[in-house]
């Protein structure tokens, strides 16, 4: 290949890969405007469009900006910080089914929810066709916040006696997630029927219970993370040819691994104290855009992240829409229409570019 | 420069694997380090950069104590090449690339990609150079991983077995890059080798490392019959064959 040549080929092909990332964002939004105006309100893509620009009606802007659009910008930062996790947590655990549920922070959230709602009495008040309201939801999500860091803690904790690697902390995720199970289980077997009932509602997750300060929180919470994550996309580069490798290019691996860690925790904690427990994002959004953009973290980590958006808008919608009024558990759609999709990669395969 | 005093490591309790090791080493030449499995010789090799950390001793390259430098100052002087070639899923040339990783801030200066581009020239990967390393042969996946380890621009090269799980055509083609490397831009390359005859082909300095010490050290004066049976404890001939050493394993 000449000279000449392999400068604009390779110019050619990342160029390719932004013109990829700009098509995503404006698939996001898209598909935002299109789960805005879904639902039974009947609102055209024109007349949301046109109220997000501030010329709606009264009630179009209270269907948008009170009811739609709280759950819409849910779904985008939820999906983008949880897809960025399963990124990184993939790279750093150097293993293909590491997503934010790795060292066991949905099950040590799910017991947080679960000793609330039991313990605390911050349970059940109320049937409503979004599943159940949670009649204490402050409670439950600082409870499930605790008990998915509390995981996070005893999992690097014990990293600390021995040799931080990543089989040891999956190991310790495996066990910490056993044993968070089992003490939800006991403190259901102890409960009435319908703080269970409150407990299983909070696991199947729900993107329709946040406020716009909790949406601000998050936001806050997902943008410092995925600062963080592409600041060190070249460390994540490095690390993929192994730690040896990594170390000799200058990454200070241990360090990378711990604070990949505990922001990836508390990214995941955050957004799942909120809107409970939605696990297939992480894992598949990241393995859908390595077969397009490949494993360079550059590309990988905004596309996987936009991605998990992506992912989560369309579910939402689908759950939304399938039966109507009635929306189904989130957490079961992502994986029902995941599980196929990731199914179909596993034996297809894809082309990257 | 390079200068080895008194170096000793182990693993979190276990006895020592290396025990006051000392020498050193001028720029430019080519040093095979050579012993029995399990002697020490990967060990020595990774406390060069500090992906180990010796208990004891030091380890000083042009007088400046190895310790006292930051991580990214160790890459941009000494560049690694692990044993197991892993390149992650990266292109090529972005595989390249990330051998500048010590000197990019934020984004890849067009100084990075120039000199990327030079050495996928140098090292004639151009027809690859936008495919997938996974994609790649063992030959070609050990050129990209050297050509990660040049775009380093480093002053030492360390290989550690950098010949294992390639044909002979490769064996010698990854070796005579190093030794031409060594040769043209005066780096000093340390590799870890178990072909003795590969090594005495492209080295110019043997360390043979015995039981977590310094068994001998020289040049290929140093390889004879005798050294062989103490070392390796077998029967071998060391024949002289178109001026060039040859071990003859009987």
């Amino acid at each position: 290949m000449p000279e000449r040549q392999l400068e604009t080929e390779y110019s050619k092909y990342i160029r390719f890969k932004r013109l990829f990332l700009v098509l995503m964002v404006i698939l996001t939004l898209a598909i935002a405007l299109v789960a805005i105006a879904s639902g039974s309100s009947g609102l055209t893509i024109r007349q949301v469009a046109m109220t997000l620009l501030g010329k709606g009606t009264a009630k179009e802007k209270v269907v948008v900006f009170n009811l739609r659009l709280p759950r819409v910008v849910t779904a985008i930062v939820a999906g983008i910080g949880l897809a960025a996790v399963g990124c990184v947590m993939q790279s750093i655990l150097r293993n293909p089914l590491a997503s934010s549920s790795t060292l066991g922070v949905s099950q040590g959230a799910a017991f947080g929810a679960a000793f609330a709602i039991i313990a605390l009495d911050a349970g059940m008040q109320s049937q409503t066709l979004d599943g159940v309201a949670i009649s204490n939801p402050y409670i439950t999500s600082i409870c499930a916040f605790v008990g998915s860091m509390l995981s996070t803690l005893v999992v690097l904790g014990l990293s600390r006696i021995k040799k931080i690697t990543p089989q040891t902390m999956i190991l310790s995720g495996v066990a910490l997630s056993s044993l968070f199970s089992g003490g939800t289980t006991l403190l259901q077997y102890f409960a009435d029927d319908v703080k269970v009932a409150a407990v299983v509602f909070w696991t199947f997750g729900s993107l329709g219970s946040t406020s716009w300060r909790e949406i601000i929180i998050m936001s806050v919470v997902v943008a410092a993370a995925l600062l963080f994550f592409l600041w060190n996309r070249w460390n994540y580069n490095a690390l993929q040819s192994g730690e040896s490798t990594a170390k000799g290019l200058g990454v200070n691996t241990d360090r990378l691994l711990l604070t990949s860690m505990v922001v990836s925790s508390l990214t995941a904690s955050v957004i799942v104290s909120y809107i409970g427990i939605i696990n297939f994002i992480g894992l598949i959004a990241p393995h859908l855009m390595r077969r397009v953009v490949g494993s360079d973290y550059r590309y990988l980590l905004p596309a996987s992240a936009l991605m998990g958006s992506v992912l989560l808008l369309l579910s939402d919608t689908v759950a939304r829409l399938i039966v109507q009024p009635v929306v189904l558990p989130i957490g079961a759609i992502t994986s029902f229409l995941g599980a196929p999709l990731f199914l179909y990669l596993i034996f297809k395969g894809g082309k990257r570019r | 420069m390079i200068e080895v005093k008194d170096l000793c490591f182990a693993y979190p309790g276990t006895k020592n694997i290396l025990s006051d090791v000392s020498f050193s080493l001028e720029a430019g030449h080519c040093l095979a380090l050579l012993g029995n499995n399990g002697a020490g010789k990967s060990t020595l090799l990774k406390c060069f950069n500090r992906i180990h950390e010796p208990q004891k001793g030091t380890i000083e390259v042009d007088g400046v104590s190895v310790h006292a430098m930051k991580r990214v100052e160790i890459a941009r002087t000494m560049a690694y090449v692990a044993q197991q070639t892993d390149a992650g899923q990266l292109t090529v040339f972005d595989s390249v690339l990330l051998g500048r990783k010590p000197y990019i801030k934020m984004n890849p200066t067009e100084e990075d990609l120039e000199i990327t581009r030079s050495v996928i020239r140098r090292m004639d990967l151009e027809r690859y150079a936008l495919r997938y390393t996974d994609e790649l042969s063992g030959g070609e996946l050990q050129k990209v991983v050297l050509a990660r380890a040049l775009a380093q621009q480093p002053k030492i090269l360390l290989l550690d077995e950098p010949t294992s799980n390639l044909d002979l055509h490769n064996q010698h083609e990854v070796m005579r890059i190093a030794a031409e490397i060594a040769r043209d831009d005066g780096l000093t390359v340390i590799v870890v080798i178990h072909d003795l005859n590969l090594a005495l082909r492209y080295c110019d300095r043997f360390l043979f490392i015995h039981n977590g010490g310094v068994y001998c050290y020289g040049d290929e004066q140093l390889v004879t019959a005798e050294l062989l049976t103490d070392v390796y404890q077998v029967q071998a001939q060391v024949l002289e064959v178109h001026g060039r050493k040859l071990v003859f394993v009987e």
